[in-house]
């Protein structure tokens, strides 16, 4: 599978993380849904695109379906998320303990720029090794929102 | 749909090893208490329903609009320190029950 360099490294980082932690992330740039999107369940296949006009956005186009999402690191916006995720959905990904998966956020900017939102309730959980991603609800999706809001008003 | 009544302290058995208790009735609220094998997800309903409308509201977004938003969101940020998606995710961290 062609990969494609998500983040820029170095990373310069305030407090110094765990060896473990990967500094610079891989994308794969295909994404297979077994389950499908909700609510879109026939919507599988997706090419990933980093695009640099729009960074760090990442756009999801299904292959499948005519249907495009726009993705972002949670990561990225709060730095204290810490997704926890139920065993069926690592389990049904093969990931294990030591593998760094890919966590996105579902962007929502139907309600205008301004009010633009992502999903940190649901967000998407990807394998980076073999391409698989379902979208999860978080064991702890009660401590965020499913509209987190990216602009400060 | 299987329908059945139940009292404060009854319980149900879904299949070997689920639990469903009625722990205590109050007023529209009920309390229930569930054991259940950690392979399990619970979920409560109204998330699920939200995050599907979310989803919903997402696909097809317009491009345009999403150049706008990276463009404001680069400008919102450029003041802290940290660029955007320079940070590392965590391990996946395992429901404990």
């Amino acid at each position: 599978m062609t990969e494609t360099r998500f983040f820029p490294a170095p990373v310069q980082e305030k407090a110094p993380r765990p060896a473990s932690v990967r500094a610079s992330a891989v994308l794969p740039t295909r994404v297979h849904f077994a389950g499908g999107l909700t609510p879109f369940a026939t919507a599988k296949n997706f090419a990933l695109r980093a695009d640099t006009s729009v960074a760090p956005f990442l756009r999801l186009v299904c292959e499948d379906l005519e249907l495009a999402f726009v993705l972002i690191d949670p990561f990225s916006l709060m730095e204290e998320y810490k997704p926890e995720f139920f065993e069926t959905d690592i389990e049904e990904l093969k990931l294990k303990p030591d593998d760094k998966p890919l966590v996105l956020s579902i962007v929502n900017l139907s309600r205008g720029v301004e009010q633009a939102t992502a999903n940190f309730a649901g967000p998407l959980l990807i394998n980076p090794a073999t391409g698989e991603g379902r979208q999860v609800v978080l064991v702890n999706a009660g401590r965020y929102s499913v509209r987190h809001r990216l602009l400060q008003s | 749909m299987l329908v059945l009544t139940r009292k404060e302290g009854e319980f149900l058995l879904l299949g070997k090893d689920i639990e469903v208790r009625v722990l205590r009735v109050d007023g529209d609220q009920i309390r229930l208490g569930i054991v259940a094998p950690r392979s399990v997800n619970i979920v409560r309903g109204e998330l699920l329903n939200e995050i599907r409308e979310e989803t919903a509201l997402s696909a097809k977004p317009a491009h345009d609009s999403l150049e706008n938003l990276a463009r404001l969101l680069k400008g919102a940020t450029s003041a802290q320190p940290a660029a955007l998606g320079t940070k590392a995710s965590p391990e996946p961290v395992v429901k404990s029950n």
